[in-house]
């Protein structure tokens, strides 16, 4: 049966409990390897109790340094013993806004800090507390990142690792802890490793892996991934890594699209968002519900009313079939893609010479090495990662702009524009929805 | 009591009287709370499987105001057919209590081991603690055992990415 700590606790025995409590805590961390180097210079903390430290402690805990805030009422959280505290921290940690959340907790007072760096604590911090940016990197930011990923949260291994894979070029390290996270079954990690062996980011193009990438990609879709679905779904259509079934592909398509309609209609910030987009949106299509008669016309406004919601601008047929959905807003991004975004926008918006972006804003990778990515193959003005980021940024912008070019023939191709890219090769569907090998 | 039935360790059938048992608090007042209610508790539903919650259970880590809360809280939670909405409501405003207050009821929860009242306390905690600076929350926990001037330096310099 667990000890219980009572709230009898005589003056005494609570500061030497107190002391004992914060001293195990900064000899285990100091054990793990602590973080933050302080050189305590009164090191009250990190004595362990026993005989003449202990009684070294208990003087100087009465000679307190004098009291703030007001003599008036007690520190209530001296009541509390430390897994009560942990129990605290932990839900200030998941339900952080920022990281300034957490680290305001740590910045309160010594047992807020040895506890808020408690590994419980930093495996439940939320991906908002660990949304760094990138103008604010410096390494107690990295240090901080590798804490919460050692300590066995998901989110922060996924973010440090697209961070070292990406932004600081170590690429071995970042794919490993994408893998870390992988394992752990983070949506996003499975999504992002299998971007990387899509594209042999990191290698060289034969380092290309489409078996593996599709393997990752249906996992990562399994747990619900939208970009993941697409990208499955594209694949099975083309037979790209895995054997050609066009009805599967298109199913996983329409699942993208649904997924992310009802992600937009349940959240109540993007909901109110995507309905005001809906209801300025001029009818299209549809025949005008005033022109009919009544019985007809209630019939079409059903049949309107049904299709309300699927309102695609190409008008042909339910707008969930087609590959690029409905017109929601644009979804939220990652803190590690925001990151991305800012970090190469800091240095000139490219990763290196001839290195380009994704060109969808909210993903943010960079190329690898040339001519990683693929471009549009009407206008070759924009590329993409993968064929998710190209679809939602068709529909979120380049829709608007994409017009044919006369394109002259590349000097500087890949080379293997007839092998994995050859069904992709050229043709250019209504919706522009085939991309090519650059 | 000599004169209450032998306890059962099955729950009470809906025929029968609701089976009471009485917890005695740190200052000596008895509350009686339902065995459903008190099945809410880990502790009291140990105590309830090895027959010992024949006569009052002394606790005598949790005073009798405390233990009345505790007891209002345990049965409205093992009320059936009360929806989600209003129960949250009820919850809510049960926490709305002074900082003190709450505190006592995390550690009543803990000892008695009441995972709902566990959590709506600390997440009740957790709120006052989120959004507010350093030096708001000191002032408002009464929070002591501050930094040496040094040690807050250091820390501040390690964490100020946090604030970019």
């Amino acid at each position: 049966m667990r000890t219980r700590r009572g709230m009898c606790y005589s003056e005494s025995d609570l500061c030497s409990e107190k002391m004992r409590a914060a001293a195990a805590a900064a000899a285990a961390k100091a054990a793990a390897g602590g973080v933050v180097g302080v050189r305590r210079r009164r090191r009250v903390d990190s004595i362990p109790g026993g005989g003449e430290d202990a009684a070294l402690l208990r003087r100087k805990r009465r000679r307190c340094p004098p009291r703030v805030g007001g003599g008036g009422g007690d520190d209530l959280f001296d009541a509390l013993p430390d897994d009560l505290v942990l129990s605290v921290l932990c839900r200030v940690a998941g339900s952080a806004s920022s990281p300034a959340d957490l680290v305001n907790v740590l910045l309160t007072c010594r047992r807020f800090k040895s506890l808020g760096l408690h590994s419980m604590v930093l495996s439940k911090a939320s991906s908002n507390a660990l949304a760094v940016r990138a103008h604010g990197w410096c390494d107690s930011a990295h240090r901080f990142l590798k804490l919460c990923a050692d300590a066995g949260n998901v989110e922060a291994s996924y973010t440090l690792g697209m961070i070292r894979f990406y932004c600081l070029q170590s690429r071995g390290s970042g794919a490993s802890l994408m893998a870390k996270a992988a394992i752990g079954s983070h949506a996003p990690a499975l999504y992002s490793l299998a971007v990387i062996q899509f594209n042999g980011s990191g290698g060289s193009k034969n380092d290309k892996d489409l078996r593996a990438g599709v393997a990752l990609c249906a996992r990562a879709a399994f747990l619900g991934h939208v970009d993941a679905m697409r990208e499955l779904g594209h694949c099975l259509q083309d037979g790209y890594g895995v054997r050609q079934n066009v009805a599967e592909g298109r199913r996983f398509l329409v699942q993208a699209n649904a997924r992310e309609l009802a992600a937009v209609l349940s959240s109540p910030s993007a909901a109110a968002a995507a309905a005001s987009l809906l209801s300025t949106r001029a009818w299209l299509a549809w025949s005008s519900p005033h022109a009919q008669p009544p019985q007809q016309q209630q019939q079409q406004q059903q049949q309107n009313h049904q299709q309300h919601p699927l309102r695609h601008a190409a008008g042909t047929g339910c707008p969930l079939l087609s590959d690029f959905g409905c017109n929601v807003p644009a979804p939220e991004a990652h803190p590690a893609n925001r990151f991305m975004a800012e970090w190469f926008a800091a240095r000139g918006g490219s990763a290196g010479p001839g290195l380009r972006l994704c060109s969808h804003v909210g993903c943010g990778r960079p190329e690898t090495r040339k001519h990683e990515f693929r471009r549009c193959s009407v206008c070759g003005a924009v590329n993409y990662c993968s064929r998710a980021c190209q679809a939602l940024d068709w529909k979120l912008r380049h829709k608007a702009e994409c017009t044919p070019v006369e394109r002259w023939v590349d000097d500087d191709v890949d080379g293997d524009g007839d092998g994995d890219g050859g069904e992709h090769d050229g043709v250019a569907g209504l919706n522009g929805d085939v991309m090519e090998e650059s | 009591m000599s004169s209450s039935p032998p306890p059962s360790s099955a729950a009470a059938s809906p025929s029968c009287p609701k089976k009471m048992i009485a917890l005695r608090s740190s200052d000596g007042e008895t509350f009686e709370i339902e065995e459903a209610a008190a099945l809410q508790s880990k502790t009291l539903e140990n105590m309830i499987d090895e027959d010992c919650a024949g006569t009052p259970i002394p606790l005598p880590n949790v005073t009798g105001k405390i233990l009345a809360k505790v007891v209002e809280f345990c049965s409205k939670h093992a009320e059936p057919g009360v929806d989600d909405e209003s129960l949250r409501a009820w919850d809510a405003e049960f926490v709305n209590v002074e900082q003190a207050t709450v505190f006592d009821y995390i550690l009543a929860a803990n000892f008695l081991e009441i995972p709902t009242l566990l959590n709506l306390t600390c997440n009740v905690v957790a709120d006052m603690i989120r959004g507010k600076t350093p030096d708001e929350i000191r002032k408002f926990f009464n929070i002591k055992s501050i930094f040496s001037p040094e040690e807050e330096e250091e820390v501040r310099r390690e964490n100020h990415w946090a604030f970019e």
